[in-house]
């Protein structure tokens, strides 16, 4: 039978369901290519368009193939295998005809569907995705099957017992082809270098980037200094990390501190982003290291979402001292350097400095903005003498080189600052807006926080990167520099951000609860449900035994069972509760007989259902409603009638027994 | 598939991955005892053929009976591998109905009808789920039919005589027609050969031999074009008579009659009667 793609809805939508699917994170010219064969195919198939050639076919295949491998240089990487998906199955719908194609179509939708969840494991793709692989099921099919829907219902209810305890049982082993999820193609994402701009450009989407929940203590939005990466080499505007990262310092330790927990999304480079100071970072999912000025980054690149807990105290401080490598300075170019130079002749204190550097950066000259145009990377005077605008990095990152001109020993750190608080579920989301780079100066002994930002635009940190990015260009440039402009009174929330609130928060369960679900967390579950072992077994037997009853019943659906055959049912019972009982080799013909014979005052409505159910199940004939129900009145008016000779309840004959 | 599924869940450790390939693997289970019931409940029975003929496509009555209350669906039966196989058909709760499956034996003689098989891939079309029944008993198969569609000339003369009824009409002329039935009267008239048309049993009575086929030189070639006339002649309702080395059908016709004598040259061996 020759299948057309369009002619088959249930196909058709699932399957442009999943397309759509790997396509949000495929690139735009893999989209177009496959729009642009669907239409044609639509075209072929509804109109008079000619069929595509199938030696077309296979040229295409070839040349997007070299253009995948072109493009991400190998053909195995997830974003290549996505895209080579999606431009495979668009092609082979071109060829789409038979059912082998329908078939081999569906199986790659079932790849396609997965794959989606190697990109993204949030919980707004679960309902497409489900849909899709539904939708797939669904038209495996027969088209002209009967209930068609409800048949599949039955089966995935038949299913999901032995999905879920396949899910539980499975052991999540640690393989040696492990993949990793991050790319270096193609995202915005966390870096550990800082070019100007790069935070900017960080700053300018809204992915999650991670959610963090405290524990017993409340934060304030302006305290949350998210540390990432810590820069050491300084090229004027542009910083790098450090060529040494190994860890120097000794580990501070003190009774205080406060718990919190963190879920970190891939695409941050396996930085682990933790409050100041941090104490203790503890994970059973991540194998990380601690670098060196308190930074911990995972040993792979991130292919999940994965959690862990970090103990700081914010009495502690690190007072490690300074090493060459955090005093070098890049050439200043003149303007800078005169500038430098007239300092350090006017003020010989690191205070002062410290103080003239303040005073230089609160000039209102200066304006935090997104898009501040182009800098190169050491385009210091440029910057801070004439252009005078920049995003956090750009101050952060000259502010760091005076500094450091200056005699005092400094770095960069980048990552993020506040986030939104998710009053239902009790976290902190931050997301990519939130990027931010601020300073670590030494001073007094002790490496002190500095984030010129406060002084050119306090309300960002204030506000938040969420709410201030919201505003317009021009109150954003009006108020940057009052410091609680816009934030009087309790805070209030839309519908629409309550829903918000509520969908992350299901997210961040989903998450955490579902899959986070690794080797630790299965023995955990196992070795709690066993501790009982003799319980466990009998619950567990019992279970089963129910299980496979119930799938069972569920997968063979209803008995069919004709009036004829119920009302058959009836009298049998009837008869075996007044001792005469059905045999196991016998008619029901024959019974019916044998019981007519004994019960003279039910005979004329025996021989009644008799004759209906020799001319309905033996002879195969139609019979008319009126005949079908005649029977089971006549039984119903004489059933319950006794006289002389009729056994009793209890099965005993009184009368004229047999 | 599902193996490509769960390395790439064990690769990336992805339990997303995990919860769609187990959900893949459990429904792949469970249409798996689908598929399997929807082929056990059904049973299959071949009724015993009349007649069959060598090197074309036969078919035989396959009786197929669903005695439990649940319905079976996209069942098809076939004889052995490479047969055809019927289209999809239905079981449904307590019927039985009769499936004509095709199969060509090879050559003539007693044959052992090939196993039958009943096979279903319900509900998804992936899994296979089949059941054999294999026939015990021996069919006797007829020669191939082929050669000369046209029946021997003449060899139903002298014999239409008593036949006719009263006239009923003309019709054209055929190439089993005696010339003497020919109405030359009407024949000139309308200018085609035409014959008289009977109440009653206008067809006359045909008789095949044989000597009929000595134009043929290949033995099976002649029990061939036997094999074809005689079961041209049950289809077309003529009564005929069937003389064979010394046996001698007799003037009949009907299905037993036919059998009879295509059972003669189904077990006929070269030598033995000429």
């Amino acid at each position: 039978m020759k299948r057309t793609f369009f002619g088959q809805s249930g196909l058709m939508i699932s399957y442009l369901l999943v397309l759509f699917l790997a396509a949000t994170e495929a690139p735009l010219w893999i989209s177009c290519f496959a729009a642009v064969l669907l239409v044609w195919k639509w075209f072929s198939e509804k109109k008079s368009l000619p069929k595509f050639p199938r030696k077309l076919t296979a040229a295409l295949s070839i040349l997007m193939v070299v253009q995948v491998y072109l493009q991400y240089r190998t053909l195995l990487g997830q974003e290549a295998s996505n895209t080579l998906l999606v431009g495979l199955s668009a092609l082979k719908i071109m060829d789409y005809e038979s059912e082998r194609d329908h078939k081999f179509l569906i199986l790659l939708g079932f790849i396609m569907v997965a794959m989606k969840a190697v990109f993204s494991v949030d919980i707004l793709w679960i309902l497409p995705s489900g849909v899709a692989f539904a939708g797939l099921w669904y038209s495996l099919l027969d088209p002209e099957m009967q209930r068609r829907s409800r048949s599949l219902i039955r089966l995935f209810a038949a299913s999901t017992p032995l999905a879920i305890l396949l899910f539980l049982a499975f052991p999540r082993l640690v393989v040696p082809w492990a993949m990793s999820r991050a790319s270096a193609v193609g995202t915005v994402g966390f870096s550990d270098r800082m070019n100007p701009g790069s935070v900017a450009e960080l700053a300018a989407v809204d992915t999650l980037a991670f959610r963090a929940k405290f524990f017993g203590r409340a934060q304030s939005l302006e305290n949350l200094y998210w540390r990432g990466v810590v820069l050491t080499e300084s090229e004027g505007l542009q910083w790098v990390r450090p060529r040494n990262q190994g860890r120097t310092s000794p580990r501070l330790k003190s009774p205080n501190g406060f718990r919190y927990e963190v879920i970190v999304e891939p695409g941050t480079r396996g930085y682990l982003f933790t409050l100041s100071y941090p104490k203790s970072v503890i994970s059973d999912s991540i194998q990380f290291t601690e670098l060196k000025f308190a930074v911990f980054r995972s040993f792979q690149n991130l292919t999940k979402p994965l959690t862990y807990q970090v103990t700081s105290d914010d009495t502690l401080f690190d007072a490690e001292v300074p090493n060459e490598e955090l005093t070098e300075i890049p050439d200043l170019p003149p303007e800078t350097r005169a500038w430098v130079e007239a300092i350090l002749k006017r003020e010989t204190s690191p205070e002062g400095r410290l103080k003239e550097l303040r005073r230089f950066f609160e000039d209102p000259a200066f304006a935090y903005t997104m898009r501040p145009g182009f800098y190169a990377s050491n385009d210091l005077d440029e910057f801070l003498f004439h252009r005078k605008r920049g995003f956090c990095e750009h101050f952060a990152g000259a502010y760091a080189t005076l500094a450091r001109a200056l005699g005092l020993p400094s770095r960069v750190v980048v990552g993020y600052h506040g986030g939104v608080f998710n009053l239902i579920g009790d976290f902190w989301r931050v997301s990519q807006k939130d990027a931010h780079a601020w300073v670590e100066v030494f001073v007094n002994g002790r490496w002190e926080q500095v984030d010129p930002t406060e002084w050119i635009a306090p309300l960002r940190l204030n506000m938040g990167a969420e709410g201030f990015f919201n505003l317009s260009e021009q109150q954003r440039a009006q108020y940057a520099r009052t410091p609680r402009w816009g934030l009087a009174g309790e805070p209030k929330f839309s519908v629409l951000e309550a829903l918000s609130f509520w969908a992350d928060d299901l997210n961040y369960r989903w998450t955490y609860f579902v899959l986070d679900f690794d080797l630790d967390q299965q023995r955990s579950f196992w070795a709690g449900l066993t501790r009982d072992l003799g319980v466990f077994l009998v619950i567990a037997i019992v279970t089963l035994l129910a299980g496979l009853l119930g799938v069972r019943k569920l997968l063979r659906g209803k008995e069919r069972r004709t009036p004829l055959e119920k009302l058959m049912d009836r009298v049998i019972r009837w008869g075996e509760q007044r001792g005469v009982l059905y045999g196991n080799s016998e008619t029901p013909l024959s019974y019916l007989t044998r019981l007519a014979g004994k019960f003279p005052l039910q005979s004329k409505a025996l021989e009644s259902i008799g004759r209906a159910y020799d001319l309905r199940m033996y002879r195969e004939e139609e019979l008319s409603p009126e005949a079908l129900s005649l029977p089971r009145k006549l039984w119903d008016e004489v059933k319950n009638k006794k006289a002389g000779g009729v056994v009793s309840s209890q099965g005993s004959l009184r009368k004229g027994g047999e | 598939m599902a193996m490509v599924l769960l390395m790439m869940a064990m690769g990336y450790g992805n339990n997303l991955i995990y919860l769609s390939v187990f959900t893949l693997i459990s429904v792949a289970f469970c249409s798996m005892y689908v598929t399997n019931e929807n082929v056990r409940r059904v049973s299959v029975r071949v009724v015993r053929p009349n007649v069959l003929f060598a090197s074309e496509d036969n078919l035989i009555p396959v009786r197929i009976s669903n005695e439990t209350g649940y319905d079976s669906f996209e069942l098809s039966l076939s004889f052995s591998r490479g047969q055809s196989r019927t289209a999809s058909f239905g079981a449904p709760a307590r019927k039985a109905a009769g499936v004509p499956v095709v199969w060509a034996p090879p050559k003539r003689g007693v044959a052992r009808l090939p196993r039958l098989t009943l096979e279903s891939r319900f509900p998804f079309g992936l899994l296979r789920s089949w059941k054999n029944e294999d026939a015990t008993e021996e069919v006797i198969v007829s020669p191939e039919r082929r050669g000369d569609p046209q029946f021997p000339v003449l060899d139903s003369a002298g014999r239409e005589k008593g036949n006719m009824g009263l006239f009923r009409d003309h019709r054209p002329f055929q190439s089993t027609d005696s010339p003497r039935r020919v109405d030359w009267r009407a024949t000139a008239k309308s200018q085609d050969l035409l014959v008289k048309n009977f109440e009653g049993s206008e067809k006359v009575p045909l008789h095949f031999a044989w000597e009929q086929t000595c134009s043929l030189s290949d033995f099976e070639s002649r029990l061939s074009q036997l094999s074809l006339w005689l079961s041209r002649a049950e289809e077309l309702g003529f009564s005929y008579s069937f003389r064979f080395g010394e046996f001698d059908s007799g003037e009949s016709q009907g299905a037993d009659h036919l059998r009879r004598c295509l059972e003669v040259l189904a077990l006929s061996e070269e030598g033995n009667f000429e």
